[in-house]
């Protein structure tokens, strides 16, 4: 029998009980559609992960910082003869999830020590500055508002919603502002933000207040992470903040930064992260503690993964239990069938073109399946993320939840239509081993 | 065994089942059938009639003894080799009709170039040519459940003589028909054997049909206990 006839065939087999063929189906299409979307958020949620890691850091930057004695978990215990900082706060440490207070300043020593680390290419350094407040340059003073400061780091970019990257080696005050603060400051849009100028209030040690000026180069996106919407200045303005901090102090005092980014020496043929680790471990036996961006990500995802595989589990159960179906729907069908298949049989139609068959009737179970399970989640995709994006996951653009690849959608129809082959072999084999003078016979 | 022969039965045993339970359907049968007979096989029920047209027609194996067809030993033959024989050198008309209940008369009647391979273009040509002959051409887009039973009948003849068979074997063809359509069949069945040489293996219990053949072979308890030529 040609192909396209045994195709025929099966298919026209396969709906000659109708319903019992769509109920068969329906187990399926729905461990299809679980399967396919919970891949597909799979697929949207590291993606966007992905997406924040090239964001936020570059994989072999290690964000520095001195734990302020002894570290516990990821709480550092009171240490009474520990050195105070005065008036200096490390509101850098945003970016790395430790709340201020919990880390000291770097010393000129402590620099010196991590330049000389094995495995150190470059280190960045950032001061530890704040601002009392911005404000739009010709706005009333009223339009005061605070903000916190977070550093900028090489190799790290930021989802934008207007303007361009900071230079951070730019002479120019330069800084980034969190989307948030279009609404504040009165503006339609973040492209209204960018590029305007902003004023700045920074204390002295004395208490004088002074303004700075800095000009709006991009307007962020929110990332993943951050609970606090931050600033980045340039490394021109942080410095000019810093100087106005640090007025009068002391040089002890004075030569003081909140942290260090650390760019680890790769080699050709390591693994980035195997040089990252090393350095991280050097660092944490000189009492530093080094963070890669997947350390701050990595819990993130673990929960994800977690929450994604019970999903799958679900999917997995549901398949099974269809593909039971299947079993039990084509062996119903067969033992039905009996005196065609030895018809069949006795006109000449080999066991193996029998089995095939079969295989074909269980295969186009599959392909129904597949085709509702995967099609309508991909259907709905659009106007699911959108109506997410609008309402609960708002705070977090660029975030598509239900992402389809042409990839992803191949692969889950192909394990739907291997699955819905493997149930259907059982039964082929049996209708392959019908004799036909039995099935002739059968009443 | 001469030349002309086309089938030819050696020794043949055929026993179901094993043990206690056991039951042997054929004691030993020779026969030989020539290229161009019309024979009958004739016995009460149970005899072994059916059994034997069976494994004449390589739908079932001998438990001991040789089918020689067109001299070649058969039981040496491959799986699919058989099949292939049963699929473009025979015709069956079976004891029950055995249509595929959905499919249309056409692909019905169609089915044996459908297993060959056939395009579709030439088999429908072929199936309505075979229709034509049996004056069933236009229900050939019916289902084949719609059809009386001697349509059904004279579609399973249709069915049979499709690939041209050099052999048509044929249980009981006339068993399920009034007397009209049986004799309509049964002339059908011996206008194919005269016109186009087509060997007839009819299994039947009607004496009338039995007598039209050239030769009839009566068997009783799973043995040949009779073997007559019609007087010429
Ligand atoms: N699969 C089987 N297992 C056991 N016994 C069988 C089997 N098939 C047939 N028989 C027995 O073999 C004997 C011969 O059967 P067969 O069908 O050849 O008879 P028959 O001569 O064609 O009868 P009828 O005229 O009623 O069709 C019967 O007694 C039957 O019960
Ligand atoms: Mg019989």
């Amino acid at each position: 029998m040609k192909t396209r006839d045994l195709v025929r065939t099966a298919v026209a087999g396969t709906f000659r009980n109708r319903l019992r063929t769509s109920l068969t189906a329906l187990a399926i299409v729905i461990g299809a559609f679980t399967l396919a979307l919970t891949l597909a958020v799979n697929n949207g949620l590291n993606s966007y992960i992905d997406d924040t890691v090239a964001t936020v850091g570059s994989e072999d930057t290690l964000t520095v910082t001195k734990p302020a004695g002894e570290v516990e978990g990821d709480i550092v215990r009171y240490d009474p003869d520990a050195p105070t900082v005065g008036g200096i706060g490390s509101s850098g440490s945003v970016l790395l999830g430790a709340s201020s207070g919990q880390t000291e300043l770097l010393t000129t020593d402590d620099l010196d020590t991590l330049r000389s680390l094995d495995g150190v290419e470059r280190v960045h350094t950032v001061r530890p500055v704040r601002v009392d407040y911005l404000q739009l340059e010709d706005a009333p003073e009223a339009d005061r508002w605070k903000l916190s400061l977070s550093p900028g780091i090489p190799g790290v970019r930021f989802p934008l919603a207007a303007g361009t990257q900071p230079d951070l080696d730019s002479d120019e005050p330069q800084i980034l502002l969190p989307r948030d603060y279009v609404k504040i400051l009165g503006l339609d849009s973040a492209d209204d933000l960018a590029g305007r100028t902003l004023l700045l209030g920074v204390t002295d040690p004395t208490g004088t207040q002074e303004t700075l000026t800095a000009t709006v180069v991009g307007v962020t996106d929110p990332v993943l992470t951050f609970s606090t919407p931050a600033a980045t200045p340039s490394v021109a303005l942080a410095e000019a903040i810093y100087d106005i901090q640090a007025r009068g102090l002391p040089d002890e005092q004075k030569n003081r930064w909140a942290l260090a980014a650390v760019t680890v020496t790769t080699e050709q043929g390591t693994p980035v992260a195997d040089s990252v680790a090393a350095v991280q471990e050097r660092l944490d036996e000189t009492g530093f503690q080094g963070r890669t961006i997947d350390d701050i990500l990595g819990q993130f995802r673990a929960f994800f993964d977690a929450i994604l595989l019970m999903l799958i589990g679900f999917a997995a159960i549901t398949l099974l239990a269809g593909s039971l179906g299947i079993i039990n729907t084509l062996l119903m069908s067969v033992q039905e069938r009996t005196r065609e298949i030895g018809l069949l049989k006795a006109l000449g139609l080999t066991s193996r073109r029998v089995f095939t068959l079969f295989s074909l009737e269980a295969v186009t179970i599959g392909v129904l399946s597949a085709t509702i399970g995967i099609t309508t989640p991909v259907a709905l995709a659009p106007w699911v993320n959108q109506v997410l994006a609008e309402g609960p996951l708002a705070d977090l653009p660029g975030l598509q939840l239900i992402s389809f690849t042409p990839t992803l959608i191949a692969a889950v129809a192909a394990v739907i239509i291997g699955i819905a082959f493997t149930a259907g072999t059982l039964p082929a084999i049996r209708a392959a081993s019908k004799d036909p003078i039995d099935a002739l016979r059968h009443e | 065994m001469t030349s002309a022969d086309l089938i030819t039965v050696s020794n043949v045993t055929k026993t179901y089942g094993e043990g206690s339970s056991a039951f042997t359907a054929l004691r030993g049968v020779d026969l030989s059938i020539a290229r161009g007979e019309s024979l009958a096989i004739v016995g009460k029920s149970g005899s072994g009639k059916s059994t034997l047209m069976h494994v004449m027609a390589l739908l079932d194996t001998p438990s001991t003894g040789t089918i020689t067809l067109d001299g070649t030993d058969t039981t040496r033959l491959s799986a699919s080799r058989v099949a292939r024989t049963r699929n473009d050198t025979f015709g069956f008309v079976f004891q029950q009709f055995f249509l595929i209940a959905g499919a249309s008369v056409l692909d019905n009647v169609a089915l044996p170039l459908s297993i060959a391979g056939v395009s579709r273009k030439e088999r429908e040509r072929k199936a309505l040519a075979a229709l034509e002959r049996l004056d069933m051409a236009d229900k050939a887009r019916n289902r084949a459940t719609d059809l009386s039973g001697g349509q059904k009948q004279r579609v399973v003849i249709a069915r049979a003589l499709i690939n041209d068979p050099e052999v048509i074997f044929a249980d009981e063809p006339t068993g399920n028909l009034d007397t009209a359509t049986g004799q309509a069949v049964e002339d059908t069945l011996f206008t194919l054997n005269r016109e186009q040489g087509i060997t007839l293996v009819i299994v039947t219990h009607d004496p009338d049909l039995a007598a039209h053949c050239d030769r009839a072979v009566t068997i009783a308890d799973g043995r040949v206990v009779a073997d007559e030529r019609r007087a010429a």
